[in-house]
């Protein structure tokens, strides 16, 4: 048994190393690259997102890589994500690769999504298999309480390129903490790291929120890195939607974290007034909740072809006239190049900050 | 009389009857806009970001023209109309992107129909708190409800014997029932689509003529019965979420199945996110029994476009039937 997951921000990073240690064998192909793209595009339907093509793309590489069994958790609509599975397995097993496609009924239910890692995994303890998937859960959300603290102290650094190279160090650490005393020693090492960092006092820097579809929200193969682009401009970077906080909504591993769909569809309302699936709620809420708290702009982030985030942009360019906020509407295909994103960023910073300047 | 403006998009080809029975009956003048025209996508396209597909562009063009004659909108949003599906996203957040995008507007008459909350009462539901805003009668709406039903069932018939959308709709106004003259003769090609593409005669207008006046006879999706339809998916490795994708693909494979058509033509909008995979769907399970041309729409249509394409596709049809 092989297992592989297709790349999704710094999942890999939570699950790989305890997957690793329970005995389970994982095959990493490498970070998706332009060929994993190209070989998604190729195979993919023409009007498929772009999450679909990189994952398909990454899939190959991982059966390539002698892979046999491919997680891919599936979902009940509206949005096309919980129909992957099904279209990625038939495309697939067109092309020859004959493996196991592991998708659980609904990815929401905590039982069925156990049922699905017990067979996928080769795990026999149901309670083991109940602490490993709450463990592979709270290393993800101190990984992103990582980037968090990165994002928010990179605008007042001293020292050029201190905070990439503490946070790297922070990553690396959490990657290897293996039980829970592990990691909480490791969180504070981290904090302690980042506290003694020399920092720039009276510096105000500007506050850009990104919003959008989860998937080129987080991962770096779909948004040219454009949230470390921005935080190596000076900018601090907010996010809509964070993979923690979208489980946590879900399988509540983080007892004192408020529901953030709950908190961004009460911002929502006065707009849009029913989730209509993917992250749209999200978009519009925290666009919403973050005009009225003190935001320079917002940046809007989805794949061609994506439902619920169209939904959303065209909502949002209500919000963006009656809470006079600057948005910058980003759709991302497989022709979307690294060059042009940078030119609109720049564009749309100069524009924050002679904003700034004019209040 | 007050006046309920109802745009003619979307879903407004699967259940007017119901919508026209329901508020006449409740004393309410009812005013549908004009049909489509070039006019109505430009209207429509200025309104909304060019990624949203031309469905929603018309439709967007028929509330403008409609909202200054009207005193109320009725823009429902339709979330789910069975209890195991899904409709579109952009119908679920249809009144939303209503209400951001066009200005002075009439009160929208806006309630929503969840079966898969509210379970099958739901649209039941929806009418009675439509009807409330005109009624304090209850059983009066409820009587509305019925006739309108009574219709939108009259209507399924005449879409299911092969009418189209304009002809079911004027039958389904008597109560007699005519059978459609005999095409035993002609050769039968199915069309797959949603009902916004194969009942609106702007759209469908061109291919249908084309494929009709070479003497082939077209099926729509609504001819099969939902028996038919769920049978058709029923071998489907994960049942489909999406009404109208279960529609599009068990009808395909239904029409495969039952052996009665020689090619299937497929009509579906530039980046419809749902119809790239029921496409697929389709292609996966009956290319290798059944030719099948797909027809891309997007606000740039031009009807001769297509034409060259329907022709050599009818002409493969025709040497293939030749051949047997």
């Amino acid at each position: 048994m092989k297992l592989s997951v297709p790349y999704l921000g710094m999942l890999h990073k939570a699950y790989g190393p305890v997957l690793r240690n329970a005995g389970v064998e994982i095959v990493l192909p490498p970070r998706p690259t332009k060929r994993t793209l190209d070989l998604g595009t190729k195979h993919a339907p023409e009007f498929a997102c772009l999450p679909f093509k990189i994952t398909l793309g990454s899939m190959i590489e991982a059966l390539e890589l002698g892979a046999d069994t491919i997680f891919m958790p599936g979902g009940w609509g509206p949005c096309r994500f919980g129909y992957f599975d099904v279209i990625q397995e038939q495309i697939l097993k067109d092309l020859g690769y004959s493996f196991t496609m592991g998708s659980a009924k609904n990815p929401d239910d905590l039982s069925d999504m156990l049922d699905l890692m017990q067979r996928i995994a080769g795990l026999k303890s149901r309670i083991g298999l109940y602490k490993l998937f709450f463990f592979v859960l709270v290393r993800l959300s101190f990984l992103d309480w990582a980037l968090k603290k990165y994002f928010h102290i990179k605008p007042y650094e001293v020292v050029p390129d201190e905070t990439d190279r503490i946070f790297e160090r922070a990553i690396h650490l959490i990657e290897n903490s293996l039980s829970f005393p592990q990691l909480l020693k490791s969180a504070s090492i981290i904090s302690f790291w980042f506290r003694r960092m020399g920092k720039r006092n009276g510096t105000n820097p500007l506050r850009v929120v990104m919003v959008g579809e989860l998937f080129t929200l987080l991962d770096p193969s779909a948004n040219m890195e454009m949230d470390m682009r921005l935080a190596h401009k000076g900018i601090e970077v907010l996010k809509s939607v964070w993979l923690s906080d979208y489980l946590n909504d879900r399988f509540r591993f983080k007892p004192f974290r408020r529901n953030q769909f709950k908190f961004s569809s009460r911002y929502a309302r006065p707009y849009l007034r029913f989730h209509s699936g993917g992250e749209s709620i999200e978009s519009v809420g925290k666009t919403v909740y973050f005009a009225k708290n003190g935001v320079d702009g917002v940046i809007h982030i989805f794949p061609f072809t994506c439902m619920p985030e169209l939904v959303a942009q065209t909502i949002l360019t209500k919000v963006q006239k009656d809470l006079d906020i600057p948005i910058l509407t980003l759709i991302i295909d497989e022709h979307t190049a690294a060059g042009g994103v940078e030119t609109r960023l720049e564009a749309f910073v100069d524009l924050l900050e002679r904003r700034r300047k004019r209040r | 009389m007050t006046k309920v403006g109802i745009p003619r998009g979307l879903l407004f080809y699967r259940y007017f009857p119901l919508w026209e029975t329901f508020f006449e009956a409740l004393g309410i003048e009812v005013v549908v806009s004009a049909p489509t025209s070039e006019e109505t996508i430009r209207k429509g396209s200025k309104l909304l970001p060019g990624d949203l597909c031309l469905p929603v562009k018309i439709y967007f063009g028929h509330i403008e023209s409609l909202r200054e004659k009207v005193d109320f909108l009725f823009v429902p949003r339709y979330i789910s109309i069975e209890p195991d599906a899904y409709m579109c996203p952009k119908l679920i957040g249809l009144p939303d992107m209503v209400l951001s995008t066009i200005d002075s507007l009439p009160p929208l008459i806006d309630f929503s129909i969840h079966c898969k909350a509210e379970g099958t009462k739901a649209e039941e539901l929806f009418y009675l708190q439509a009807g409330k805003i005109f009624s304090k009668n209850k059983e009066r709406v409820g009587k509305a409800y019925w006739m309108g039903m009574e219709r939108q069932s009259r209507f399924r018939t005449f879409l299911q014997r092969g009418f189209f959308f304009e002809e079911a709709l004027e039958l389904s106004r008597s109560s007699d029932i005519p059978e459609r003259q005999n095409e035993d003769g002609k050769i039968k090609l199915g069309i797959i689509g949603r009902p916004y593409y194969t009942h609106d005669p702007f759209l469908r207008r061109s291919i249908v003529e084309q494929v009709e006046g070479k003497g082939y006879h077209l099926l729509t999706t609504e001819v099969l019965s939902d028996q038919d339809i769920e049978r058709g998916i029923e071998k489907l490795r994960k049942k489909i979420y999406w009404s109208f994708g279960k529609e599009l693909v068990g009808s395909a494979i239904g029409f495969a199945q039952n052996g009665s058509i020689q090619g299937l033509i497929n009509l579906a909008s530039f980046g419809c996110g749902q119809d790239s995979f029921n496409f697929e769907m389709i292609q996966f399970t009956i290319k290798e029994k059944i030719p099948i041309l797909s027809l891309i729409f997007d606000e740039h249509l031009s009807a001769v476009g297509f034409s060259t394409r329907i022709e050599a596709f009818l002409e493969m049809i025709a040497r293939g039937v030749g051949q047997r």
